[in-house]
């Protein structure tokens, strides 16, 4: 006998689309695509900063890389080594000294924005091939 | 059809697999879609909530515990999904049986025999239950709808709602009873 625990069973069986699976596979994929894309747009700001920052320091940067004396100490260590060798402690100093410190981290950052754009990039790519082949029939 | 379990699909989404996460959408959107019709008393507005639903999913999946079961959880975005959207629109008259109302609902119900049968066999039963369920506050609602029509035992409801066992089950009684009452009133003067 039915008792009132089982009313709900009385209700009608709402019928779901058949594509509505899809659809909503599909909308996922486009948010999922907004998203990198959101992600692609900051990335590129990003890298056109530091790029924009470069450009706008482009006399400053190449006259800190051309009296930077690191890269002639860099060679010195390569050609004669016994000099290295005898006062190692003295030059890892001076190596540490004339660094060109905000250049190396301005093109560190710059490779660092665009290797991420590639990689959002390519996500996308492989996001937007999905959602033109991947189909749930 | 894919056969892996969710488990398997989840990590398997989580792997690179976009075609995991398709069939998932697959193997709930029946589910999630009858829970939404039901909690909203419209299949249209359930088609864009049961889409909204599945993309919160999407960005939660990644912090989702694979070990538990995924439907009760998909269940629960979609009943604060639809909440959320009842909330906005006002379409419903919450006022009627709001939380704070229902204790002293059971005391208000003095037949507590079975409906009879010659009520429930009518064909407007459906349809009466259906209008009558839209009236409950919507969590009732969707207690009522985890526990009889997705079979989500009262351990798991309380659970994913973050409430005492004891006040899902007194919740869901006084529902049935409202339920009852209202269907009751509709018959008699039919």
């Amino acid at each position: 006998m039915p008792t009132e625990e089982h009313l709900l069973t009385r209700l009608s069986e709402p019928l779901t689309p058949e594509d509505l699976g899809e659809r909503i596979f599909h909308s996922i994929l486009r948010a999922k695509m907004h998203r990198l894309a959101q992600k692609l747009i900051l990335v590129m700001a990003g890298f056109f900063i530091c790029l924009a920052y470069a450009a706008a320091n482009a006399s400053a940067i190449w006259a800190e890389l051309q009296t930077s004396s690191f890269f002639s100490m860099l060679r010195l260590s390569f050609s004669d080594s016994d000099v290295l060798f005898k006062h190692s402690r003295d030059l890892f100093f001076a190596l540490l000294e004339s660094f060109p410190l905000i250049s190396v981290i301005l093109a560190l950052t710059c490779a660092c924005f665009l290797i991420g754009a590639g990689m959002l990039t390519n996500t996308l790519r492989y996001t937007r091939r999905d959602l033109l082949t991947l189909s749930l029939s | 059809m894919d056969h892996r379990n969710d488990q398997e699909l989840i990590m398997a989404y989580r792997a690179g697999d976009e075609n995991a996460l398709g069939w998932l959408v697959r193997r709930y959107v029946g589910p999630v879609h009858r829970f939404l019709t039901r909690m909203v008393g419209d299949a249209r507005m359930a088609e864009d909530l049961a889409q909204e639903t599945f993309i919160k999913a999407w960005r939660h999946l990644n912090r989702f515990d694979e070990n538990k079961p995924f439907l009760p959880w998909l269940l629960t975005i979609a009943q604060r999904t639809a909440i959320d959207e009842l909330r906005k629109k006002h379409a419903l008259p919450f006022s009627i049986l709001e939380d704070e109302a229902l204790p002293d609902l059971g005391a208000t119900i003095a037949d507590t025999q079975p409906l009879p049968d010659v009520w429930l066999a009518r064909k407007e039963t459906a349809a009466v239950l259906e209008e009558e369920l839209l009236r409950l506050p919507p969590r009732t609602r969707a207690i009522l709808l985890m526990h009889e029509t997705e079979d989500l035992t009262f351990e798991a409801i309380a659970e994913l709602m973050k409430e005492p066992m004891n006040t899902v089950k007194s919740r869901y009684r006084r529902a049935i009873l409202a339920l009852k009452k209202q269907l009751t009133e509709r018959f008699s003067t039919m």
